[in-house]
């Protein structure tokens, strides 16, 4: 059958998407994936059929002019209940129309698209609601897959006065839900956060879009001492600025650890690193899923691929979050045992430290419950289940 | 489990392995591919992961070198004595890129320790590792058994190497070598290979929108592949005859006339006649499922892609494995075959045109497409495969 696959232009977003279209693909579906040019370079990069669809839309531009103004979480302690509960519809309507803005620039183009090629599935990235728009056109079945906690579930289009102008201007009915027919969730099941779907759970598949890995870059280090990988993610820096890239709390902490670090970086972030030691490694452009079996903690802030990528392989988290959705990945996976999150307002360097510290102990709980966690999401189902549940759907 | 993929830095080897990398990754095994440096892009641009080992970039000047040459031999009567002098030249551009290969891969694969080893017909480096880690080979063909027949000039060839690594003897076969084509385009005298479903995969590349749109007319396709290009022989790449004979025979009717070109043939291409339309870096496998019928040169990527799309293909072929693809076609059916050799430019000029207009006509072409096709989706896929490599490799596990 024909599998429409979309997401909006961010890679996070995207990457999840890359193993489930390939498995579909050699399962002998035949796969497009169609988004705004930006991401277009991504999708080729990946080796899957790339077509052009909507428009691009400055996702970094209205993501700060609307939601960075409204999070605030910091000051959530201070809040009386009246306020808080204020605050929170706030960013409910903010997220709302950040993905109705999203979906106004994406939705006529893939309109069209799949009108022409008519795809018998559409698979969607949960914040691209053009792929349920046009799956409800269509008439054929919407499956969300999912880059992490379910975090979307709970963005309900209930402020119905901001997607309706958006579906009433392309004569579109508005969907039942944008949560689709069929979620496909790579996350461990007890930390996902419960929603009102149908789930097909799917064992993680690694994907990061780093194609070279050096020979020796799965060995273990020679030191003696606990390996720690520090990693701040690819996009961070591009989200929330360049200022919030590895903050000095977080440097300080990790360089007064007892503890052999490699800061794993993208090419492109080099320029955004300090002076630092020489016995400092610093991994670029290594691929987490390489790296990370090699490393006995892993600090980072939240990313939905490296929280994945190490309760994949067994290692234990310690998570500095900085922006909602990272705070609910944290939440979750840290949830099972397997790590520890610190808010903003707690993450002190001595705190950081003290936590790393804990969490290295030998035989510490949180490296038997980051084991238990890796071993849950190896008895997971395989992406060829995720196929089939899509075939028998869209049967 | 982990899976290590050899092949030597050459695309369409590589390509055909990729949907099979991707099957084992997606059932939750760790894979990742050797090769030399000249596959970096290829394999980046497939979602694999490389490990560079040896220093060979693109094989195709060193293979021009070699068979480039080779063009203007008549195979059918060649002397025994030269033809053998002819494949040992090929056998040996790959036994040399195995020799580069092995110091680098033997020392990754002590230490990442793979529980099986992929590789395809010319990657003799993948059956040396292989043995050296007393882990399972499996070879994975990407059209003809190429190197079956030629197996005593590996083994001569390659003594060397394998004694550089303490060994006397090393299995070029493996214990299972899966064919993705069809069995029926089979040659006579195959070993009983095991069947796998080719998944088209020619490298990504974007879809221009149009493509996907309902056709309002029939479409002839006609494309050279990638690698021709690169041979060192300019004279013996013929995409501009063949689609300057296809656009005057079909002038005036309905089929519209696609060529499908890799970036750096724009020039060997020159400029097309009117209403001919031109795609760059398009993938095959999008453009075919949309074609009445298709001119190829008979690459095993162009080959299989038109089998897989059920598409009657005339096959304008020159070196020998691409004439045993010609030869197979023809005798399912399912496409007629050119062979130029003796003309060159202007018997492709001359013939490609009424050749095409055959395959159009004669609806006996489309029905055996239509046959090979469902043969095709009747052999297991990729993924149907994986259960089979697990077992191998647990089976290999020493007690």
């Amino acid at each position: 059958m024909r599998i429409l696959f979309t997401s909006w232009a961010w890679t996070t977003h995207f990457y999840p998407m890359v193993p489930l279209a390939w498995a579909a693909r050699v399962a002998g579906h035949d796969v497009r994936f169609a988004a705004p040019s930006d991401l277009v370079p991504s999708i080729v990069a990946s080796g899957l059929p790339a077509v052009t669809a909507g428009e691009d839309f400055d996702i970094v531009g209205d993501f700060q002019e609307r939601i960075v103004t409204v999070m605030d979480y910091e000051n959530d302690h201070a809040r009386g209940e009246a306020e808080l509960a204020e605050r929170h519809a706030a960013r409910s309507r903010a997220v709302m129309e950040h993905y109705t803005a999203i979906a106004a620039a994406m939705t006529p183009g893939l309109l069209d698209y799949a009108r022409d090629w008519r795809p018998d599935a559409v698979v969607y990235d949960p914040l691209a609601w053009a792929g349920v728009l046009v799956a409800d056109d269509l008439g054929v079945p919407a499956v969300r897959s999912l880059f992490g906690p379910d975090l979307s579930a709970a963005i309900r289009p209930e402020h119905t006065d901001v997607l309706d102008p958006l579906l009433e201007s392309l004569g579109l009915d508005r969907p039942e839900s944008t949560l689709g027919d069929l979620t496909v969730d790579p996350c461990p099941p007890y930390v996902q956060i419960d929603a009102p779907v149908r789930r097909q759970h799917i064992r993680f598949v690694p994907y990061n879009a780093l194609p070279v890995v050096p020979p020796a870059a799965h060995e273990p280090g020679r030191s003696g001492r606990p390996r720690v990988c520090l990693t701040w993610g690819t996009t961070t820096d591009r989200m929330v600025g360049e200022t919030a890239f590895l903050p000095p709390n977080v440097l300080e902490a990790m360089l007064s650890l007892d503890a052999e670090l490699v800061i794993a970086i993208a090419a492109r972030q080099e320029h955004l690193l300090p002076d630092l030691p020489p016995e400092v490694t610093i991994a670029k452009s290594v691929p987490l899923d390489v790296l990370l079996p090699t490393c006995d903690l892993v600090v980072q802030r939240g990313g939905s691929g490296t929280s994945h990528t190490a309760a994949l392989y067994g290692v234990p988290q310690l998570i500095l979050p900085l922006m909602p959705d990272t705070l609910l990945t944290a939440r979750t996976f840290c949830s099972s045992g397997a790590g520890v999150f610190l808010r903003p307002d707690e993450a002190d360097a001595e705190t950081i430290r003290e936590n790393a510290a804990r969490i290295l102990e030998p035989d510490s709980s949180f490296r038997r419950q980051a084991r238990a966690l890796a071993d849950d999401m190896e008895r997971l189902p395989r992406m060829p289940d995720a196929v089939r549940a899509m075939e028998e759907l869209a049967a | 489990m982990r899976v290590l993929f050899v092949t030597v830095p050459w695309p369409t080897n590589f390509h055909v392995l990729a949907p099979l990398a991707w099957a084992l990754r997606g059932a939750g095994h760790e894979v990742r591919i050797a090769s030399g440096p000249g596959l970096t892009d290829a394999v980046g641009r497939s979602g694999h992961q490389i490990v560079v080992c040896g220093p060979d970039g693109d094989v195709a000047p060193l293979f021009a070198e070699r068979v480039g040459p080779m063009y203007d031999i008549d195979w059918s009567d060649r002397e025994p004595a030269a033809a053998e002098a002819d494949a040992e030249a090929v056998v040996g551009v790959f036994a040399g890129i195995a020799d580069r290969m092995a110091d680098d891969l033997v020392a990754f694969a002590r230490s990442w320790r793979p529980d099986l080893v992929v590789h395809e017909p010319t990657a003799a480096a993948g059956a040396l590792v292989a043995a050296v880690l007393g882990v399972p080979s499996v070879r994975h063909l990407w059209g003809p058994d190429v190197t079956a027949p030629v197996e005593h000039l590996h083994r001569r060839l390659l003594t060397p190497l394998w004694e550089r690594f303490g060994l006397t003897e090393v299995d070029l076969g493996g214990e299972l070598t899966l064919d993705p084509g069809p069995v029926s385009l089979r040659e006579a005298g195959t070993p009983d290979h095991r069947p796998v479903r080719y998944v088209p995969f020619n490298g990504p590349g974007e879809i221009p929108r149009w493509l996907d749109a309902p056709a309002a007319r029939p479409r002839v396709l006609v494309t050279w592949g990638t690698a021709m290009s690169r041979m060192g022989r300019p004279d013996a790449f013929w995409l501009r005859e063949a689609v300057a004979s296809v656009a005057a025979e079909l002038a005036g009717d309905d089929p519209e006339v696609l060529v499908a070109r890799a970036a750096d043939q724009a020039e060997l291409l020159g400029p097309v006649p009117d209403g001919v339309r031109e795609l760059e870096q398009v993938p095959l496998h999008a453009i075919l499922p949309t074609c009445a019928a298709v001119v190829h040169h008979g690459g095993s990527g162009s080959t299989l892609g038109a089998v897989a799309a059920g598409v009657p293909q005339l096959v304008v072929a020159l070196s020998p494995d691409q004439v045993r693809n010609a030869l197979r076609v023809e005798a399912s059916g399912a496409g007629l075959m050119l062979l130029p050799r003796d003309g060159g430019a202007a018997a492709v000029r001359a013939g490609t045109g009424p050749l095409v207009r055959r395959l159009l006509t004669d609806p006996s072409f489309g029905a055996a497409a239509a046959r090979l096709r469902a043969e095709l989706a009747a052999q297991p896929a990729p993924w149907e495969i994986v259960a089979d490599l697990e077992r191998l490799a647990q089976r290999a596990v020493p007690a």
